[in-house]
Order: structure tokens, then sequence, then C-alpha cells
């Protein structure tokens, strides 16, 4: 379709889609489904196959609702996070994951040319971040993937989580503190100095 | 214990670099998009209707007084109607006369009668 679709909002392009538009239904699928994908990767511990399932039952759930979304509900991506945040849920209910990842099975960063050296150093910060975000109390994670992560305001977050701001607050700042304490243990073999 | 802005740093650089969505999955979320809108237009035609366009603004709204009157050409007759008595409400007589070509005269409504009060 000629008009620029990559502009509009999430909310009018929902509304096109529902309509019958096909490329609207293009632009949402990839501005929706890696941002719902990384907070499932990170709910999930990092279990990929789970949280593919998640974002593609998400969208699903999204283009069913299309023709009876209303505008001032709630944005396209908040509504988005409290379906996956729900579906993740389910997900760790029905089975604890049997094999834990735990910040051991970062990699050390290996003794190689500084550019390699920095990059093996930075993808070992990062994957002993995802090890620490695992093992935080699941409201905690939510909250911290959320705010710090996917980059939502704490009132958006409220909304996701159903719970007031204050709290989003207090998880936020508590597994923050979690985070750090977790990461501790690692600082010197992760390059951290001080 | 980790200093704060090594956290924030390392929070930032994570946030940069999401796990990316594999093609496959984009593929198959189209798809599911694309089945479900079928879908849904297969049901609207069967059902004899065109699907909802939801339009925004202006038009939206325009979408919604049509529905509201029972379609768009119940619409354009009511409001034809409603520009027709304005116009009649603000001509004066004589131009009138000259839309719907009139003389001007009077009309005579009942020409065989003759009223006893103008007998003489």
């Amino acid at each position: 379709m000629a008009y620029d679709a990559e502009d509009r909002s999430d909310e009018a392009l929902l509304a096109l889609y529902a309509g019958g538009d096909p490329w609207a239904a293009r632009v949402l699928t990839r501005r929706i489904t890696p941002r719902v994908l990384g907070y499932a990767t990170r709910m999930l511990a990092g279990d990929r196959a789970e949280a593919e399932d998640v974002a593609q039952e998400t969208l699903l759930r999204l283009w069913r609702i299309a023709p009876d979304w209303r505008q001032k509900d709630a944005s396209v991506t908040t509504w988005a996070y409290r379906v996956a945040t729900n579906l993740c849920i389910d997900r760790q209910r029905s089975r604890r994951r049997k094999a834990q990842v735990t910040l051991e099975d970062a990699p050390e960063p290996a003794d190689l040319s500084p550019s390699v050296a920095e990059r093996l150093q930075d993808d070992g910060r990062l994957s002993a971040l995802e090890a620490a975000l695992a093992r935080l109390p699941d409201r905690q994670r939510q909250a911290v993937v959320l705010r710090h992560l996917e980059g939502l305001s704490n009132h958006e977050i409220a909304l996701v989580m159903e719970i007031g701001v204050e709290a989003v607050e207090s998880l936020t700042a508590r597994g923050k503190r979690g985070l750090a304490a977790l990461l501790s243990g690692r600082r010197d073999a992760l390059g951290f100095e001080g | 214990m980790m200093q704060d802005q090594d956290l924030d740093r390392l929070l930032a650089r994570a946030a940069a670099a999401p796990p990316p969505a594999s093609p496959a999955l984009l593929d198959r979320v189209l798809n599911d998009a694309l089945a479900e809108q079928g879908r849904r237009l297969d049901k609207a035609r069967k059902a004899g209707r065109k699907p909802q366009r939801q339009r925004l603004g202006v038009a939206g709204g325009l979408d919604r007084l049509a529905e509201a009157f029972g379609g768009g050409p119940m619409l354009a007759g009511v409001l034809a109607a409603a520009c027709a008595g304005l116009a009649i409400g603000f001509l004066e007589p004589g131009t009138l006369d000259l839309l719907v070509g009139g003389g001007g005269d009077l009309a005579d409504l009942f020409p065989e009668i003759d009223f006893p009060m103008m007998e003489g």
C-alpha cells in the first residue's frame, strides 16, 4: 500500500488491519514481535523456544482482538506485554525449569587480542546479566526487564503488572539490588573495577 | 557489591541488544495475521456485508454518523433534504418560483368549488 505505514501508531495500524489491510499486519509484525520476544525470553530465563511460542501466541491474540480494539483502552504494546506476562506465568507455573541457568554458565572472558577480548568480555557480561536476571524472583525480574530493558515508564509497567506505581518502584529497586548482589561475585572476572 | 553505574551500563548495553526475532518467527506471526484477517473477511462476505474498515478522525466520524442513519445513501438523502429545507427557508418567493418554474400566482387548489362567501 502506498501510505507510509511506518509513521503510523500501533493503534492506527491495528484499526487498518481490522479493516482488511495486509500491509498493516506486516508493519505491526515487524514492530511488536521483537519486543514481545525479547521480553518473553528474559521472563523465561533464556528459553528461546518457549519465548517464541509466547510471542506468536501473544500476536495471535492481538490479531483476534483487533476488530474489537478500542483506542482508549490501552496502548497496543502495553496490552501485548500484559498478555505475554500472563502466558509466561502460565508456562513458569506448568513446569519449573529443569536446568537452571547459573552465573557459572556465563563464559569467562578469554585472553585474546584486545578487540576480541573486549567483545568476549562484553558477551560474558551480558550472559552473566541474563543469568542473574533468571535468578531474580519473577515479579522483580519482570519489573527490571520492563523498566531497564524494554524502556517502559513506571506508569506503563503498573498497567502491565496491574499494580500501583509505588509497588513498581519498590520491585524495580529490589530487583536492581538483587542483580548487583548476584553479579558482585563475578565483578573481577567480568572486568568491572572498584 | 557491584557499583550502580556498572549495573546501569550493563542494563543499557543489554537493552541495546535485544534477542533478535528470527525470520521464521516473523513469517509465522505474519501468516497467523493474514490467515486471521482472511477468515474474518470471508465471514463478513458470507454474512453479506463488507468488512468494517475503521477509519480515524473526521472520516471515522462520518462513518459512524452514516451507520447511525442506516448507511451512506440514507445519510446523503437526509443531508440533501436538510439543504433543500434551508434553501426554501432562505430564498425569496420570487426566486423560489424561478427555481420551481412557477409563474408567481397563487395556485387554485379547488378550481371547481365556489365558496359561498364569494357569491354576490
